[in-house]
């Protein structure tokens, strides 16, 4: 394949969970990986499956919820949405990442090209 | 709820709702792949690649299940209860390792822990007193002997106590017996401590209800106050609060009760049900020695610095009172040694005897595992090669070790307890302290931190050595079984085995020597025939039998009544009973026989009031002149009997009759000479251990005492005359009690049921390691043959003789049981002197007892090892080739 792929952090993995369900409401697990793969252009390539160990432990934190209802295709299927402390955590989640993505770019700005 | 909290109840709840969560991720997984195979097939994939592709997509299932899983419970406490549930399989598959393993520990923390707690209890916890470390003992003796510890006279006491800088309190007691009458009860004799005012203060013990005794309580006429044992208050006067200030009549005489002490303290005994005042009249003489002492260090003064102190009192009494105190000395003892000093020795036997249990207790387990660890090296590297990783391994054998420790603990703990309760109901009043037994924690936990120990590492060391690194092949390869396996760990496991063994012959040995003690005690004869002899004690209360016509003439009717029963052959009364119940002894003087050298006292014996009825009563045989009779009254001529070891050492040469003897020392000249009319045979009345002393009989119409011994011989069963017995008493004496009603052959036991206690313990200890020491050397042989089953399959095949297999096998038996043997003899041979203080009769070193334990050890491990082998020369040849 011709772009590398980039593994993705535990804690990305979950602001972007975070991100997608404050967006785009209650979402079920295929339905998240699914939106993240679509914004991330393809970039970020996921097992899917690991969004369930981030969902889980997002659930344990109580910042998000979940609960069976029926997808748009009339299947039954686990639906996730955030709760307060969710958009709370995102808020502060999301300032501290734009922080620190700043620092990092003008870090890099700073090394010379080989 | 902070996060983190959120975070553990949500584990928690998970741990717990598994299987549930577990469905529930799976329906939610299986959507997940049909949505994706929606997709794919809107995509123009065929249904079957579409299905592929999801799953593809998706990732391995079993690993975000195992993700999952981890994530949301407690990963390691699952972890945990998976292996212990493992280890409890697997040790259920191998019951007869199991339930040994368990038992062997159970049994060796049990006995471990029951004797720690004995010996926690009675010799080491300090005594329940204030500071009681700083408690001494006191009492006097002859300078000579450093051993002797002997009552004080009153006027020692009271010199000792005006003088003594470095006793900052000094109480003095004697002990005895009142009879309590009125209400709650039938009138009964109970054991009482007569003690200064300020007994309970040197002491340090507060009462628990009321108050201790005031100083107008002591005085000689006043009321005498009475304190009541914890046990005493409740059983005579059902725990009544109300009991203070009441009036309670002790020996005919009026008390009142001033205080009630704490349960479990009880001194001198746990047998005082009632400490009563002393008031000690002011003395008239020096002599008259019947008062104990017990005093407090004063604060900054040693033991040492106190006893200089007395040798400079000891010094100025002597030069004032040279007749008394010429040759006198203060003694002291600190207060605990001088009440657990005597139980000592045979405790700390008993608990080398328990050590060694527990080491024998643990070569068997570290054996049984070594055993367990050759068998399972096959299942072991079998795992190891298929991928199992070593960490993992490694706590699969130590979960198991544990469990197994664990559950021996647990089976430690309750015969800990069981054996504490036995230990109770069968020692003698001889310990001391047994109220205070319980089972010790700290004991417990040393045991069973020994046992954890002792699992662990050998539970390990299979695993260890099987895992270590390249040995993998190896293993496999011995697996096949054509390869003698571990010859290492055999000749650990031998050692271990053999170490056994001689342990085992240690304690045997020692149960041989305290036995063969035991029955040369029970074989020394008292003096009197115990058979058909009944014997009792009466105490008349001065306040009512004040003069001596009164007390004479009470003891005359008495014996007139108990000779008038059918069935009474003989009966008789004195002051002191064969083996062991002493009364008085005093020194005495032979007419014509020379003054002892200066700076000695004259010789001792065994002082006896006695009824005419006496001996024969007892049996004793009389073997020169006569008995008393009833015309030996104080206004007839004084006379004596002296017993057979006094006329031999005392009386010069030729015939003791008509010799005068006179008792007491210079001290008193008044006291009149006795004309010797008969000589009778040696009774011991110090126990049936010490040689008898020099006994002098004086009757009972010419010395009176008002506490006596009726000694009756039946013609049937003496038990049978105890009701008539009462009756006579309570006829003669409605208030007065009849105690300690007991046959003679029962005193004759319960005078050897110290030695007793610790023969059955020793005894009990001994097979219990030839019990263990059977297991291990059963264990060993018939797991060596396991392993050698092929070989000697083809040496069957190839022609040996059954015989010749049966020596095989056998040699190996025999060669461990030869080395332990020959190691034990020479530890026993070391340690039994340890025990010599406990022996009698019989020497530590004594040869027919090392070899017969040495040959009753041998068989019977012998025997262990037999059966096994017999085994083997029953093998199949084609049916063990074959089975390769």
């Amino acid at each position: 394949m011709g772009t590398e792929k980039s593994e993705i952090l535990q804690g990305t993995l979950d602001l972007m969970v975070l991100q997608t369900l404050a967006t785009m409401g209650p979402l079920h697990g295929y339905g998240i990986a699914r939106r993240i793969e679509q914004v991330s252009e393809e970039v970020l390539a996921i097992n899917q499956g690991t969004i369930y160990a981030a969902l889980l432990r997002l659930a344990q934190k109580g910042w998000i919820s979940a609960a069976w209802g029926v997808s748009e295709n009339g299947r039954r299927a686990k639906f996730y949405a955030i709760t307060g402390a969710g958009s709370r955590q995102l808020a502060s989640e999301a300032e501290n990442w734009q922080r620190i993505s700043g620092v990092i770019g003008r870090l890099l700005a700073l090394i010379p090209r080989s | 709820m902070p996060t983190f909290l959120r975070v553990l109840a949500s584990r928690l709840h998970a741990t717990f709702a598994g299987r549930r969560l577990d469905d529930d991720l799976d329906d939610e997984l299986r959507s997940h792949l049909a949505m994706l195979a929606e997709e794919n097939r809107r995509r123009g994939m065929d249904p079957e690649e579409a299905a592929r592709a999801a799953r593809r997509r998706l990732g391995q299932v079993t690993r975000i299940k195992e993700d999952h899983r981890r994530q949301r419970g407690l990963y390691h406490l699952e972890i945990l209860a998976q292996d212990v549930r493992y280890a409890l399989r697997t040790l259920s598959r191998s019951p007869s390792f199991a339930l040994t393993a368990v038992a062997t520990l159970g049994l060796g923390i049990g006995a471990a822990t029951a004797m720690y707690s004995l010996v926690e209890a009675v010799l080491l916890r300090p005594l329940p007193m204030r500071d009681a470390h700083r408690l001494v003992f006191v009492t006097g003796g002859p300078r000579r002997l450093a051993e002797a510890e002997m009552p004080l006279s009153a006027a020692d006491y009271l010199d000792l106590k005006a003088a003594a800088r470095s006793l900052a309190s000094l109480a003095v007691f004697e002990e005895g017996s009142v009879s309590l009458g009125g209400p709650g009860g039938e009138p009964e004799q109970v054991q009482a401590a007569f003690v200064s005012a300020d007994f309970f203060a040197a002491l340090g013990v507060e009462p628990a209800l009321g108050r201790s005794f005031t100083a107008e309580e002591d005085r000689p006429h006043s009321t005498p106050a009475v304190v009541l044992a914890d046990r005493f208050w409740r059983r005579r006067f059902g725990a009544d609060p109300k009991v203070l200030g009441r009036t309670i009549k002790l020996s005919e005489r009026n008390c009142v009760v001033v205080g009630v002490l704490p349960p479990r303290v009880a001194y001198p005994g746990d047998k005082v049900e009632l400490w009563r005042t002393l008031q000690l009249a002011p003395p008239t003489r020096r002599g008259g020695y019947f008062l104990y002492g017990v005093a407090r260090l004063a604060p900054g003064v040693a033991l040492a610095g106190a006893r200089a102190e007395l040798d400079g009192i000891d010094r100025r009494l002597q030069q004032q009172f040279p007749l008394t105190n010429g040759d006198f000395a203060f003694r002291l003892v600190p207060l605990q040694q001088r009440i657990v000093g005597g139980a000592r020795p045979a405790l700390l036997v008993l608990s080398g005897a328990v050590l060694l249990i527990l080491l024998i207790a643990c070569a068997n387990v570290a054996s049984l595992h070594l055993a367990r660890g050759l068998g399972r090296r096959g299942e072991l590297t079998l795992r190891a090669a298929l991928g199992a990783g070593r960490a993992r391994l490694l706590r699969q054998m130590l979960t198991e070790s544990t469990v197994l420790a664990l559950a021996g603990g647990a089976l430690g703990v309750l015969l800990a307890w069981a054996e504490l309760a036995g230990l109770e109901a069968l020692a003698p009043a001889a310990v001391p302290r047994l109220a205070e037994v319980a089972v010790d924690p700290s004991a417990l936990a040393w045991a069973a931190l020994l046992a954890l120990a002792t699992g662990v590492v050998f539970g390990l060391a299979p695993a260890w050595g099987e895992l270590g690194g390249g040995r993998l092949a190896g293993a496999l390869a011995e697996r096949s079984g054509r390869f003698t396996a571990g010859a290492e760990r055999r000749r650990l496991r031998s050692a271990l085995v053999a170490a056994e063994v001689a342990l085992s012959l240690v304690l045997l040995v020692g149960a041989g020597l305290l036995l063969q003690s035991f029955v040369r005690l029970t074989r020394v004869d008292s003096g009197a025939r115990p058979e058909h002899t009944l014997t009792a004690h009466l105490a008349l209360p001065r306040a009512k039998y004040g003069d001596d016509r009164a007390t004479l003439a009470f003891w005359q009717r008495l014996l007139e009544r108990v000779e008038a029963l059918p069935g009474v052959a003989a009966a008789g009364l004195g002051i002191s009973l064969p083996p062991d119940q002493l009364e008085v002894s005093d020194i005495f003087t032979v007419e014509g026989a020379p003054a002892p050298p200066p700076g000695q006292s004259p010789p001792m014996a065994n002082l006896v009031f006695v009824s005419p009825g006496y001996f024969d009563a007892l049996g004793v045989r009389l073997l020169r002149g006569r008995r008393f009779a009833g015309a030996d009254r104080a206004d007839a001529p004084k006379v004596a009997i002296v017993s057979e070891s006094l006329a031999r050492r005392f009386v010069a040469a030729g015939n003791p009759l008509g010799k005068r003897i006179r008792t007491g020392g210079p001290e008193r000249p008044n006291n009149p000479w006795m004309e010797i009319v008969g000589v009778v045979g040696d009774l011991r009345y110090d126990g049936l251990a010490l040689p008898p002393a020099p006994a002098l009989f004086q009757p009972m119409g010419q010395s009176l005492w008002s506490e006596m011994y009726l000694v009756v011989r039946s013609s049937s069963q003496p038990a049978a005359l105890v009701p008539a017995l009462r009756r006579v008493v309570s006829e003669l004496d409605a208030g007065l009690p009849l105690a300690a009603v007991r046959t003679m052959d029962e005193t004759l036991a319960a005078s050897v049921s110290e030695p007793r206690f610790r023969t059955l313990l020793l005894g009990a200890f001994s097979l219990l390691a030839l019990l263990l020491a059977t297991v291990g050397v059963y264990g060993l042989v018939a797991y060596t043959l396991a392993q050698r089953t092929h070989e000697l399959g083809i040496r069957v095949a190839l022609g040996a003789s059954r015989g010749r297999v049966l020596r095989l096998v056998l040699a190996g038996g025999c060669r461990l049981i030869g080395v332990g043997v020959a190691i034990g003899l020479l530890a026993s041979l070391a340690l039994t002197r340890l025990a010599s203080s406990l022996l009698f009769g019989v020497a530590a070193t004594d040869p027919p007892t090392f070899l017969a334990a040495a040959l009753v050890l041998s068989l019977v491990v012998l025997l262990a090892s037999f059966v096994p082998a017999r085994r083997a020369t029953r093998l199949d040849p084609a049916a063990v080739l074959r089975s390769e």
